[in-house]
């Protein structure tokens, strides 16, 4: 799907001519105060103008150049995500970091892993997902050995699978023997993903040890991490995955690649 | 449209219907599912591209992802097709995907 076209300017006119409710700095401490009660009202509709303006502010502080005001914003927020607020206020900032959060607010998000709302745990480990800092992938790995119920889980199995960080390897391989099948096959898609020495190890020797339906699962981890290793140029490392998959015993989707 | 287009004039390409005459899958898909289905096995065939290619629709509907999430962020953005990120703001990149509920994936 790459190919070399040309460097592609989205600029649009209208957008020079658009109202901005930016503020920065102190401007934007007193914007939060404001609206952040009307972002939990218990009437839907009329959180929509404070949540607008609140956005809004958050996206203009995600511009290159104003990395401090947006540093000092995410601060703000971070400090406002505890139970005294009410969650549809906390579920829309937590949507707003997940844009523009860095390292600044990992442990105020991290403790609302465990949170006793489902949305906001979701959103919170979705947060995290997306944050650039490492100690955002700490933060879920140590969520991860705790978790309880396989749904929350795969949801932060899947968290690690789109960070792909390496340092992720070594609980996911402890997750192949999880006792429900949807987190087995989100940890083998994780490592699939990942596909570290260690990570394809892991995997490879589990496709051949599962029941058929995880099988295909895990063996298409295992097509994944062929195709990274191709994608880093390591052949044939790919080809020795591809070899053993293609086999008389394996399932014939996985022996056409068929996933 | 103010005349029809005439024979000598550009005309979008209208895959064979494989039926003529004939309303295969009910009259709600009006024929051009099965006329997709054709072109498309048509083109494995032939090795051609199908006239609903991929590659083309996904370069498509890119350039409408990245003018909305440049109207959204409410700046001019730079977008580098080859390793399809934006260049110079790494908070955009962060629009490029979503997070979806497992078992859901992309």
């Amino acid at each position: 799907m790459k190919r070399p076209i040309f460097l592609l300017v989205v600029s649009f006119a209208v957008l020079g001519q658009m109202p901005s409710s930016a503020v920065a700095g102190a401007s934007f401490q007193a914007m939060f105060e404001r609206v952040l009660p009307g972002m939990g009202a218990n009437d839907p509709p009329a959180r929509q103008a404070p949540q607008q303006e609140f956005q809004e502010s958050c996206r203009a502080l995600s511009a290159p150049g104003r990395d401090a005001e947006r540093t000092q914003a995410c601060r703000l927020i971070a400090a406002k995500l505890g139970p005294e607020t009410p969650n549809p206020a906390r579920v829309f900032m937590l949507r707003q970091l997940r844009l523009i959060g860095h390292g600044e607010c990992v442990a105020a998000v991290a403790r609302l892993l465990a949170d006793k709302d489902s949305e906001v745990k979701t959103w919170a480990c979705w947060t995290l997902q997306s944050n650039p800092a490492p100690e955002a992938n700490t933060a879920i790995l140590t969520a991860l050995r705790g978790a309880e119920g396989p749904e929350w889980r795969a949801t932060l199995v899947a968290a690690l699978k789109s960070r792909a960080a390496p340092e992720s390897v070594d609980v996911l391989v402890g997750c192949l023997a999880d006792r429900d099948d949807g987190v087995v096959a989100a940890t083998a898609a994780a490592l699939g993903e990942i596909s570290t020495p260690k990570a394809i190890e892991a995997i490879t020797a589990a496709v051949s040890q599962a029941t058929p339906i995880l099988r295909r699962r895990i063996g298409a981890a295992c097509i994944r991490a062929a195709e990274r290793l191709v994608e880093r140029g390591q052949l044939e490392q790919a080809r020795a995955i591809y070899r053993q998959l293609n086999v008389p015993e394996q399932l014939r989707p996985l022996r056409i690649g068929h996933t | 449209m103010r005349k029809p287009i005439g024979p000598d004039e550009v005309h979008l390409y209208n895959s064979p219907d494989p039926n003529p005459g004939k309303n295969v899958f009910g009259a709600q898909y009006g024929g051009y599912t099965v006329r997709h289905y054709t072109d498309w096995l048509r083109a494995i065939r032939s090795r051609q591209r199908p006239v609903a290619d991929v590659e083309i629709g996904c370069r498509s509907v890119t350039v409408c992802h990245l003018g909305n999430i440049a109207f959204r962020l409410r700046r001019p953005l730079k977008w580098d097709p080859v390793e399809e990120q934006f260049i110079g703001d790494p908070e955009a990149n962060r629009w490029l995907d979503r997070p979806m509920r497992w078992p859901w994936v992309l």
